[in-house]
């Protein structure tokens, strides 16, 4: 009994200072991480903020964007915010980490499918604003392993009837996938 | 446009607004990353350099 009591005493100490270390390394990292962005900014002569409010997203429209219609209502955090110019362009660059639904690549063309449950997910985003352009919604990544298109209501994969070495090489997918049709062309010069 | 722009990174556009991302945290390649978004914003500017008129 007695021995049962310190061991299980034993293996709650040890659990809790895993956990303490890894909390540890995290914030580290982190402060490291802050540090370096900072830096960067100032380079730049971008603004800089560390712990920055995520209504950002909202006040500059990118709500309807793939990537922040994949919240499943929760941003986890969002961080290391340098603003300012790049060449010319209003230019944002940032830290985000949300909540998102769980997805499951299927080998059948066409979007992935979407599964119950919801995953931590992290990314670093720059937002651009251009001066002349009326782009319609579109997502492009390269075509590789684990590059499918993570399912979000309302976007689906654009198909190239014409183009098929554009596919080969990219997937597009869109929330008007006619209009990003007329607006990826060959002789755009977008794709190539 | 190159491939390698892209790279395992994803580019969203709508509107006069482009989103350039990667699942990775962007540290010792964050002057490519820039560099990388800051040369897609001036081909799809010049696309509509080329396409509209007036512009």
């Amino acid at each position: 009994m007695l021995i049962g009591i310190i061991a299980g005493g034993v293996i709650l100490a040890v659990c809790i200072l895993a956990l303490y270390i890894r909390n540890g390394l995290r914030r580290k990292a982190r402060t490291k991480r802050t540090g370096l962005l900072e830096d960067f900014a100032l380079r730049q002569g971008f603004s800089f903020t560390g712990e920055a409010d995520p209504s950002f997203i909202e006040s500059r429209g990118l709500q309807t964007f793939h990537l922040f219609s994949r919240r499943n209502g929760k941003t986890v955090w969002f961080r290391n915010l340098a603003e300012g110019r790049l060449a010319g362009r209003r230019a944002a660059i940032f830290d985000y980490s949300i909540v998102a639904t769980r997805y499951k690549t299927t080998r059948a063309p066409g979007t992935s499918v979407a599964m119950p449950g919801a995953v931590e997910q992290r990314y670093t985003a720059a937002v651009l604003e251009l001066d002349r352009a009326a782009m319609p919604a579109f997502l492009l990544r390269v075509r590789m392993m684990g590059s499918k298109i993570e399912a979000v209501e309302g976007w689906s994969e654009v198909e190239f009837e014409e183009d098929r070495a554009f596919l080969k090489k990219f997937r597009l997918a869109s929330r008007d996938p006619e209009a990003v049709r007329k607006f990826f062309t060959p002789a755009s010069g977008r794709i190539s | 446009m190159n491939q390698d722009l892209l790279k395992t990174r994803t580019l969203e556009g709508e509107g006069s607004t482009l989103v350039y991302y990667t699942h990775l945290p962007v540290t010792k390649s964050l002057g490519n990353f820039i560099d990388c978004a800051s040369q897609l914003a001036g081909i799809f500017e010049a696309g509509f350099a080329d396409a509209l008129p007036g512009t």
